[in-house]
């Protein structure tokens, strides 16, 4: 019966202390998906670009359209970002069916299932569209940032050339935390 | 409530979601507001749990798959494992009363369903008495389960004997997954009250662990009659589960459970005095295992497990105890071979035994009473891919050598092409095996007592008509043929479709063998029927699943299964257990609407058919459930759940035989409180 009690006690501790600890902290993310974490970061990439100064509607809060073509799971996930708002502008998600739609777009998501295809659909976006992947070899092919996972935690390259060639303006703060990538490098990887 | 009123109650919720539907912001991702908050820096910090290859695997598998995630089972609502199986399409579950289920795969119900292997984190729950699972006993924290994957057809290759009509594989979350504090508690009509409690933390680099507690208590069915089926009954369940990745590369998982179930138990037993029937009441089972995974990860395309589990039962009813022990060693090698050819190889080896003790005036008898099994089997299997990524031929075969019939071979071939991003077919054909079960083969299993100086017995002496075993049973076999599509043309639409075409032989079945007097307990005749493989038959039927997330806040989910069951017995020979139409219902519908009514709360509904099953006289039912869930905060959940809302209460089967008795289901209200901390 004591060491119930015993038991009962440190329960009891363990609960005030966890319910004292301030809420937003890591460690009550722990068991989040690595997928809405990616998320995450694309919400925050958008902060740190500078679009040309046409992709934009000059007036404040017009949309960021955030397009995703074909099917994964990070794309699932982007749509919780739907109606957020980041700098002042509101996320405007929307899942597209041809890379043609892509121009209209200030992020495109390209999915894992448009792997075949990706550096065809690469080579025909235009200028001004910020290029996502989350697949091996997705900056190398001409994209210009793609999720690499190290050791369970998520991080990035960014194909430097292939946003200046979009004219994209990346921030030096975004580019330090980045693996930079160029053209062609390992291209012969799996 | 009449037609009229359940009619505008119908137009007013239809207008309600159509209204709602037209609002426009999405509440889809609520986790991802809270990350949105961090800085690149931060979210460069956490560890993520990476969705596992084999679960991706799974949904490009060349058979008919279906996965329960931890999200149906929430939304569902459902507070136990068999009642969320009732989501899969092709999957027959009856609840017989309020602590017994029937589950099968494809036909064959009963509570003795014999042709569906359950296996739990890797662990079998095959139950060799009669070569199935307890589903009173098969119980986890439902916060616990990732994903239930649930195949149809032959999943011998991989799996083993026993999966001859389908594999269950019950999947808990890692340790990792589960950090923090949960703790549930509700109650309601049927569940009187429940329970859980789960913490789980960090224990040093790569090191986690968890623990849970949980504790149910449920109500009475009302029998046929309208009497109290007194078939309450209750459970408590703990255990732990560690993840460690001691090296790099090298993962262990050490888990165990112990559980405790009582039941008034109302178990329908012939006896040998008027009035030949009685009620028993009362079982008490205790459960324990231990198990340990041991993973080597040579490359991404090579890894070596080795497992190995300890699994102990004691389940008491009133007149019969059954102890088991089993220890169970699977070892199990995937490698590339060239750049065109994945194999999968794999020994195990069982040992189990069993104690069947009855009481002196119990008509059920093994004999032996105590056994020992041992089951040596091998497999291995080659996918190759013919033509680019796009067509698979996956080759493979089980050996296995058991003490009932010795040496089995259950081979499969299997293609899987997958011309488009948007389509994928596969096919099978496949040979499946189920061995023969202790009871079959050793046991006298009463069927009904015939009383003395009647019509169908005129001797002046009781007349049990008894299964009895006999050692010259062969396994039953299975020949089938599958085919299979999936249609997936945009991310929120999916549609998986299977059909296959089952050929039995040597089914077992029985024949009237010489009537005996036996003087023990007391003088009485036994009228046996003999066990024998002399039922054959064919089945086939077709299963479907749409899945459509119409807009993000809204999700519909489908399927529908048809069955159809011929079966015959050879001249001389009866089915013993077994009815024409395999004690399944021929149409099966599961509609769920999945619905964010606003960022905070949940409103779901699942309308269930199921057809008439003409053989137990029992007419089809169609259910409603309603679940309405709101979240206060991201860490506090709280749910209301009506279960069966359309009728007072319907009648999902009988069970023939000295088992247990049949209940109604009621329709029944719970609330539940979940608190994350």
């Amino acid at each position: 019966m004591r060491r119930f009690a015993a038991l009962g006690a440190t329960v009891m501790l363990v609960l005030c202390a966890t319910l004292a600890e301030p809420t937003a902290s890591l460690s009550r993310l722990a068991d989040t998906t690595e997928y809405q974490v990616k998320a995450a970061f694309i919400y925050n990439f958008v902060k740190f670009v500078q679009w040309p100064a046409d992709a934009f509607l000059e007036k404040a809060g017009a949309s960021i359209s955030l397009c995703i073509l074909g099917r994964d799971e990070l794309g699932d996930a982007l749509e919780g970002l739907n109606g957020k708002s980041a700098q002042g502008r509101i996320f405007s998600v929307r899942r597209i069916d041809r890379p043609g739609e892509a121009d209209r777009c200030q992020v495109l998501y390209l999915c894992r299932s448009e792997r075949e295809r990706m550096r065809a659909i690469l080579k025909g976006i235009k200028a001004g569209v910020l290029t996502i992947g989350d697949m091996k070899s997705f900056a190398s092919a001409g994209g210009i940032i793609n999720f690499i996972l190290t050791q369970k935690k998520v991080s990035f390259e960014i194909n430097v050339e292939a946003a200046e060639k979009a004219g994209l303006k990346i921030s030096s703060q975004l580019l330090k935390l980045a693996k930079i990538v160029k053209e062609g490098d390992g291209r012969e990887e799996r | 409530m009449d037609k009229g009123t359940k009619r505008t109650l119908a137009v007013i919720l239809l207008l309600f979601l159509m209204i709602l539907c037209g609002a426009s912001p999405s509440f889809a991702g609520e986790d991802v507001d809270d990350l949105t908050e961090l800085s690149i820096e931060d979210l460069m910090q956490i560890e993520v749990t990476s969705v596992s290859k084999k679960a991706q695997k799974v949904s490009d598998a060349a058979a008919a798959v279906f996965v329960i995630t931890q999200e149906d089972i929430r939304r569902s609502g459902v507070t136990s494992i068999p009642e969320a199986l009732r989501m899969a399409p092709g999957i027959e579950v009856a609840r017989i009363n309020a602590s017994k289920w029937a589950v099968s795969s494809r036909g064959f119900n009963s509570f003795l369903a014999n042709k569906l292997l359950v296996l739990m984190d890797g662990r079998s729950v095959y139950q060799p008495l009669f070569a199935g699972a307890y589903w009173n006993l098969q119980d986890t924290m439902l916060e616990n389960i990732d994903r239930i994957e649930v195949i149809r057809g032959p999943g011998a290759t991989l799996w083993g004997a026993n999966a001859v009509n389908g594999v269950i594989n019950i999947i808990t979350k890692k340790a990792e997954d589960t950090r923090g504090g949960l703790l549930t508690a509700g109650a309601g009509t049927q569940e009187r009250g429940f329970g859980s409690v789960r913490y789980g933390l960090k224990t040093g680099e790569g090191t986690y662990l968890r623990a849970y507690g949980q504790y149910c208590d449920r109500g009475p069915f009302k029998n046929p009659a309208g009497d109290d089926a007194s078939d309450a009954w209750g459970s408590g369940r703990g255990g732990f589960r560690m993840d460690s990745e001691l090296f790099p590369d090298n993962t262990l998982t050490i888990q165990g459970d112990v559980s405790q179930a009582r039941s008034d138990e109302a178990t329908d037993s012939p006896i040998l005095t008027p009035p030949y029937r009685q009620t028993f009441s009362g079982e008490d089972s205790k459960t324990a295992n231990l198990l340990a995974r041991w993973r080597h990860t040579f490359s991404t395309t090579s890894d070596l497990s080795l497992q190995v589990y300890y699994d102990w039962m004691d389940r008491r009813a009133q007149d019969n105890r059954e102890k088991r022990n089993t220890l169970d060693i699977d070892f199990q090698h995937r490698f590339a071979l060239g750049s065109r050819q994945e194999i999968v190889w794999g020994l195990g080896y069982r040992h189990t035994r069993g104690v069947f003790s009855t009481e002196p005036n119990a008509l059920i008898v093994l004999d032996p009473y105590a056994k020992g099994d041992q089951l040596f089997s091998g497999f291995v299997q080659d996918d190759i891919l013919v033509f680019e990524d796009k067509l698979h031929l996956i080759l493979g075969s089980k050996f296995e050598h058991n003490d009932y019939t010795g040496f089995e071979i259950q081979p499969s071939g299997r293609f899987l092409w997958m011309p488009h991003a948007e389509h994928t077919f596969w096919g099978a054909v496949s040979r499946g095996v189920r061995t023969p079960s202790w009871g079959e083969t050793y046991g006298t299993i009463p069927e009904t007592v015939i009383p003395p100086f009647t019509a169908a017995n005129p001797s002046p002496l009781p007349a049990a008509l008894s299964l009895v075993g006999t050692r010259d049973l062969q396994a039953e076999e299975l020949a089938a043929c599958e085919l299979g599509y999936r249609f997936h043309p945009v991310e929120r639409i999916s549609l998986d479709a299977a059909a296959f075409y089952h050929v039995y032989a040597h089914m077992i079945a029985g024949h009237i063998g010489t009537a005996e007097m036996v003087l023990t307990p007391t003088p009485h005749m036994v009228i046996p029927i003999k066990g024998d493989n002399g039922m054959h038959g064919k089945t086939y039927g077709i299963e479907l699943a749409a899945d459509w997330r119409v807009v993000p806040r809204w999700r519909l989910q489908a399927a529908y299964t048809y069955l159809y069951v011929a079966l015959e017995v050879d001249e001389g020979s009866l089915m013993a257990l077994e009815n024409p139409d395999g004690r399944s219902p021929q149409n099966q519908i599961s509609l769920r609407s999945a619905f964010e009514l606003m960022k905070d709360v949940e409103f779901d509904a699942w309308v269930r058919y199921a057809d008439r099953i003409k053989s137990l006289d029992l007419s089809g039912y169609t259910t409603l459930d309603l679940r309405i869930g709101w979240k206060p905060n991201p860490n506090v959940e709280l749910s209301l759940v009506g279960q069966n809302l359309l009728e007072n209460e319907h009648q999902e089967f009988s069970q023939m035989g000295a088992f247990t008795a049949a209940a109604k289901v009621p329709r029944s209200v719970y609330g539940k409180v979940l608190w994350k901390f």
